[in-house]
């Protein structure tokens, strides 16, 4: 069948112009001349995605998710199917770096002030993509039954149950029992690989419907933004694709570089009678694990709870007109500190329970960070 | 002399086909090693290895047991004349044959075929082929078959 066939059989069925029209519409939309490369954080969060449900379907081919088969299956997929170790590696180092990656969208987000009017729901659903990426992280930290995983889990649904009245019933609902188990692993599997990859398509699609609706934000004030004229700005296609397509490329390289130079271990299979010493949750909870350590368990869950539910409303209770950072003093310098804060917590988590060697002397991080000094006695 | 017709490549055309090209070496270079890594890795079991089926007592003339091993099913039946092996996949359509107790023969309880015991050929029924068979020998009282 020739080309031209195809195109008179969807003709006859659909009215081919106006599709025709409405992708070269999206296609051809200017925009605004500010937009840089922090403006490819957002794809390169849904790039990100992309590639964790690629790999996810390749691992899902031989994972099996019983307490007697996980452990081993991943074994299997990192030692007998063809490249099965590379697409482990990137799953597990696009997860890192898909939280990175919309941390840094969420941040650009905020201190260029584009999540101020009209924008104040896609910034919501952003909030709501970055809570559901962390769940995606937890969830999938458990599925290879490993000590660091189990462990890992078995401490942070233990954080669930601080909370008051309902916390135990919180803590056996996410575990399903008891404690971590087999039920545990069945339950976060379905989270993992139904639930949450199909919740944040949506609200992807969603997101990106609302970008594209309203356009991209610029750093005129609120309500003086002016619309851009087809001709104006910079093209979609090909300049800002471009782009896109060049940190896509490094991305991928990237994650094979990692993968290939700084792989994860699997560890030991799960042992639910041997704790590991100074068992930590991954890197992008530290920083919340490490603030419970210095609160009363009720007022530590309290403040991380208000932490997420602020950045919801925050477009609702900052409503100045402003958008550039330079001119927004006061939300800048609170966004300032709170990554400032982050930093910190998060270090003295990676610090605390360990030992460590500053300027040739011995240190010991106890669990609240703080060093001291070892003195080794000499034998005479 | 007919004029050759002059072919003009510009600089957008080079850098279009450079583009797309490398797109296109991308997404063969992911699709190939994902096409690998599905194909079933059927050929990792023991090949040509040894099956203990159990005492050469525990299966008296004129009854059958079955066997599973490295994903085959196997039909080993005693008779007068010795123990035969069987692959126990019918070869209609798949399903698993048994041994039938009272009419010594085995039987596939899918479509009414029947096989002889002896050497396995088809007695009647839509099977279109005799059952494959399995050397079999008893070693020490031993029963063993050979896969």
């Amino acid at each position: 069948m020739s080309k031209d066939k195809i195109i008179t059989w969807l003709g006859e069925r659909f009215d081919l112009g106006k599709i025709q029209e409405l992708i070269g519409k999206q296609v051809n939309k200017p925009l605004p001349k500010n937009i840089g490369w922090l403006h490819t954080l957002g794809s390169m969060s849904l790039f990100l995605f992309v590639s964790q449900v690629i790999t996810g379907i390749l691992l899902l081919i031989y994972y099996r998710a019983t307490v007697n088969e996980a452990f081993e299956s991943i074994k299997f997929i990192m030692t007998k199917p063809y490249l099965g170790w590379l697409y482990r590696q990137v799953h597990a180092w696009g997860a890192n770096l898909m939280i990175m990656v919309v941390f840094l969208h969420m941040l650009r987000t905020f201190f260029m002030g584009s999540f101020k009017k009209p924008r104040e729901l896609t910034w919501v659903l952003g909030v709501f993509l970055f809570i559901f990426t962390l769940i995606f992280g937890f969830t999938g930290y458990l599925l290879p039954w490993n000590q660091l995983a189990y462990w890992a889990t078995t401490v942070g649904t233990e954080i669930a149950g601080a909370v008051p009245i309902i916390g135990e019933w919180i803590k056996v609902f996410l575990r399903g029992g008891t404690s971590v188990g087999g039920e545990t692993l069945s339950r976060f599997f379905v989270v993992h690989v139904i639930i949450l990859p199909w919740l944040v398509f949506f609200m992807i699609g969603v997101h990106l419907l609302l970008v594209r609706m309203q356009g991209i934000s610029t750093m005129e004030r609120v309500d003086e933004e002016k619309k851009l004229q087809m001709g104006e700005g910079t093209p979609f296609f090909p300049h800002h694709i471009l782009k896109e397509g060049i940190v896509f490329y490094l991305l991928i390289g990237i994650l094979i570089t990692l993968s290939i130079l700084m792989p994860f271990e699997l560890g030991e299979k799960a042992d639910p009678l041997q704790t590991p010493h100074a068992i930590k949750p991954e890197w992008y909870f530290l920083p919340m694990y490490q603030v419970l350590k210095y609160l009363p368990k009720l007022l530590g869950i309290l403040i991380l709870g208000i932490a997420p539910l602020l950045l919801i409303v925050w477009p609702f209770l900052d409503k100045t007109k402003a958008r550039h950072p330079g001119k927004r003093p006061v939300s800048v310098g609170i966004g300032i500190t709170m990554v400032i804060l982050i930093i910190i917590f998060g270090l003295l988590g990676y610090w605390a329970e360990s030992k460590r060697i500053i300027f040739g002397k011995e240190y010991e991080f106890d669990v609240y960070g703080k060093p001291h000094r070892i003195f080794h006695e000499t034998k005479k | 002399m007919p004029e050759e017709k002059e072919i003009r490549l510009g600089h957008r055309d080079f850098l279009g086909w450079i583009l797309k090209g490398g797109i296109a070496v991308t997404l063969v270079g992911f699709i190939f090693p994902a096409i690998t890594y599905l194909l079933p890795l059927t050929h990792q079991a023991p090949v040509g290895s040894m099956i203990d089926v159990g005492m050469e007592g525990d299966i008296p003339i004129g009854t059958a047991k079955k066997i599973i091993s490295g994903g085959k099913v196997i039909l080993v039946v005693h008779m007068a004349s010795g123990f035969k092996a069987f692959s126990a996949i019918c070869t209609h359509l798949g399903c698993i044959v048994d041994w039938d107790d009272k009419k010594h023969r085995i039987a596939c309880p899918c479509h009414a075929g029947f096989f002889n015991p002896e050497d396995g050929t088809v007695i009647s029924g839509p099977p279109p082929k005799p059952l494959l068979s399995y050397s079999i020998k008893v070693v020490n009282g031993r029963v063993m078959v050979t896969v």
